[in-house]
């Protein structure tokens, strides 16, 4: 069977900056774990211990999630990946890298320019099976420098731009316009986080450009988003970026833009099947957004990712999915999050997989997994002068 | 003559005693060191020194020679590093890396619409030292750069010239470290030394006293102590040498309690103890860490004299006597 996983991570721990754990993790017996990892002191007891007495709960959870970040490689990470689809299988991802430069945790202890270096690595390892995305962060550079960054892997062999406005940064940033140009003129796939939680800007103090972000439009008409100063809780804050209507004025501009917003819009508030929703979360709100672009837009596609993960996803989603036009059913891609998943009760890869291919027909999954996706990658790169 | 003879006889036992003492502490910092990978962990930093350059963010050759198929290899898994690299080794991978980092660098790969992924790779020359040459212009202007590109200015026209020379700098490079390394050693002996002597109360001045008045015990270490030969002692680099380690330091620290010798806290009596004698004592466990940091190589040297001293020229002294 041959299929593709749209949305999934492979970067580790050596990546990220050297706060990022601490402020990402709320779970105070992993914190531990991990710092006394990073000391290095007993490294190999201090593991095998975690692994031999937290068995249930969050902290095992999130152990297993540490224990796939501390994989010394993105390759290692990958075949991980690969380990829970059946040999013999044809199977494809698409990996995205995250640029965590600017997320306010302090230092890198490896650039993000040499992730991408280690990601093609990974590329040139499994050529067929593995799809990289760049990620573009536009406080990189001026939009002409984020363009050519971009260009520069696309050219190479990467397969689409991945966009983390959680990071720090709205979708609308004038610095992405001459992506977005790049991208739409040569029908390159954009994927963009959009859901609550996960991983988002920690900085302490919020940048001026966070209330009024330099915008392809007049911000200042509008009514500045609201971000405390000097206060701890920023993060709390950040959600703002992830939200899909902060693309209206991106699809505006740029109508044919083929852009995927992840996750359905579904987020932790309002896990499907959860005994008791956040009473205060408009439920569904994003996803209702996101169905808006799509029948407004014909390039606009989202994906089941992480979502698939909660209890009860299937029932909920199988009952939209019957009533979508045909085009809107040709824009839904199917993928993971691996491995962000492993958070959750049932977010094993191999889980998800088999349970996927248990709720949906085989004509379904094929669909979802195959040809959309590869509707989705298919790039034509305009040379030179045509 | 007796006397002379009985204080030979004093000297024996107590330098055993501090022999054994280091050894059970050699034992002890081997076994932290092998937990805390130090070796490997050392050596990695003095590695780091010579291939990061805190200015140039972009490229972590560090990581990049570590993960080199070369070296990479030499892991026992991949979360124990090296702790040793040879100076060929270290040569071959580096050259490469920085070939492999060039080579990537113009290396793309091409999805043609019906059919496999097509990589197309720059046009490199076949010469190894041309392609090393692209390579380290390429890399971003750095400490690094200007050494290697000495390297290859001072090197004749030939890749394996340049080789030689990496792996002779290299090689001196690892004689400094390993004296770093040992300052080091040194310094963390003398607070694990510290640790130890208050653990098994390891006081020189109960010691002495006991080894001078009770002559018979002090005849019986003495005797063991002629008989007993070097603990020869390796660096732990698995966990069957821990265990071999470990089970040493049993056995000495067995002789030593079987011996009776006056070390351990059964026959101290804290509560007797008034601030003068804690004063004492505190001086004799500085003195016993600071004798012990001296390592069982120094301790076992000397016993070896003495025991010599005493075949050749001094008759041992009756227990008695």
């Amino acid at each position: 069977m041959k299929y593709y996983n749209s949305h999934a991570h492979i970067f580790n721990m050596q990546y990220v900056p050297e706060n990022f754990l601490r402020v990402q993790l709320n779970d105070r017996l992993a914190n531990i774990v991990h710092w006394l990892l990073q000391q290095k002191v007993l490294s190999d007891i201090v593991l095998w211990t975690a692994k031999k007495l937290i068995r249930k709960g969050t902290s095992a959870k999130t152990i297993a999630f540490l224990m796939i970040g501390i994989k010394k490689t993105q390759d290692m990470v990958f075949e991980d990946l690969l380990k829970n689809y059946p040999a013999g299988d044809e199977v494809k991802c698409i990996i995205l890298p995250i640029d965590f430069t600017y997320m306010g945790a302090g230092n890198l202890n490896i650039s993000y320019e040499q992730q991408l270096q280690d990601l093609f690595e990974v590329k040139m390892k499994y050529p067929n099976q593995c799809f990289p995305f760049v990620a573009i962060d536009p406080r990189k550079g001026t939009a002409t420098e984020n363009r050519d960054f971009v260009k520069h892997y696309i050219e190479k062999g990467f397969s689409g731009i991945k966009l983390y406005p959680a990071l720090g940064y709205f979708g609308f940033d004038e610095r992405l316009w001459d992506v977005y140009t790049y991208a739409e003129q040569n029908k390159i796939p954009i994927m963009t986080h959009a859901s609550t939680g996960g991983i988002n800007y920690v900085g302490k103090i919020a940048p001026v450009d966070f209330v009024y972000p330099k915008a392809f439009y007049k911000i200042d008409e509008k009514k500045p988003y609201e971000f405390p100063q000097g206060e701890k809780k920023i993060a709390d804050y950040c959600d703002q970026f992830n939200d899909p209507d902060n693309f209206r004025e991106v699809l505006i501009n740029f109508p044919e833009l083929k852009i995927c917003f992840a996750h359905i819009g579904l987020n932790a508030k309002n896990k499907i099947g959860k005994e008791k929703p956040d009473p205060n979360y408009p439920l569904f709100k994003w996803y209702e957004t996101i169905k808006e672009l799509m029948e407004t837009y014909d390039n606009v596609y989202t994906d089941i990712s992480y979502s698939v993960a909660y209890p009860g996803f299937f029932t909920w989603f199988l009952q939209l999915y019957n009533d979508f036009p045909p085009s809107l059913q040709d824009r839904i891609l199917f993928g993971t999050d691996y491995f962000m998943t492993v958070m959750e009760e049932h977010g094993n890869d191999n889980e998800i997989f088999a349970e996927s291919l248990r709720q949906l027909t085989p004509e379904l999954f094929t669909k979802l997994a195959l040809t959309n996706v590869e509707r989705y990658l298919k790039i034509e790169l305009k040379t030179a002068g045509s | 003559m007796a006397n002379l003879s009985f204080y030979v006889t004093f000297l024996i036992a107590l330098v055993f005693i501090l022999a054994v003492g280091s050894n059970i502490l050699s034992i002890t910092y081997e076994i932290y060191a092998y937990y805390i990978k130090q070796r490997s962990g050392f050596l990695k930093k003095a590695i780091q020194d010579v291939l990061n350059d805190s200015r140039v963010k972009e490229v972590n050759l560090t990581e990049l020679f570590y993960n080199h198929p070369q070296i990479d290899i030499t892991k026992k898994t991949y979360r124990h590093l090296p702790a040793y690299i040879s100076g060929k080794n270290f040569a071959q991978a580096l050259m490469d890396v920085i070939c492999r980092k060039y080579e990537i660098k113009y290396t793309r790969i091409e999805h043609p619409p019906d059919g496999d992924a097509r990589m197309v790779r720059p046009d490199l020359p076949e010469d190894q030292l041309e392609k090393f040459r692209l390579g380290l212009n390429d890399l971003p202007y750095g400490d690094l750069k200007i050494l290697l590109t000495g390297f290859v200015s001072n090197s004749s026209k030939e890749l394996n010239s340049v080789q030689h020379t990496i792996e002779t700098w290299y090689d001196e490079y690892m004689n400094r470290v390993n004296g770093w390394y040992k300052v080091r050693v040194q310094k963390r002996m003398l607070v694990l030394a510290a640790i130890v002597v208050v653990a098994i109360n390891f006081d020189f001045f109960t010691i002495t006293s006991t080894l001078l008045t009770d002559k018979e015990l002090t005849s019986q270490i003495a005797a063991v102590a002629e008989k007993q030969q070097r603990v020869k002692l390796d660096s732990i680099s698995n966990p069957e040498q821990l265990k071999q380690a470990l089970s040493q330091r049993r056995v000495l620290l067995d002789s030593l309690y079987k011996l009776n010798a006056p070390i351990g806290w059964q026959q101290t009596d804290l509560k007797q103890m008034k601030t003068y004698d804690w004063v004492i004592k505190l001086l004799g466990w500085f003195i016993s860490a600071a004798a012990l940091s001296f390592g069982a190589p120094f301790w076992f040297d000397i016993l070896a004299k003495l025991v010599n001293i005493r075949k050749t020229g001094i008759p041992p002294a009756k227990a008695n006597s």
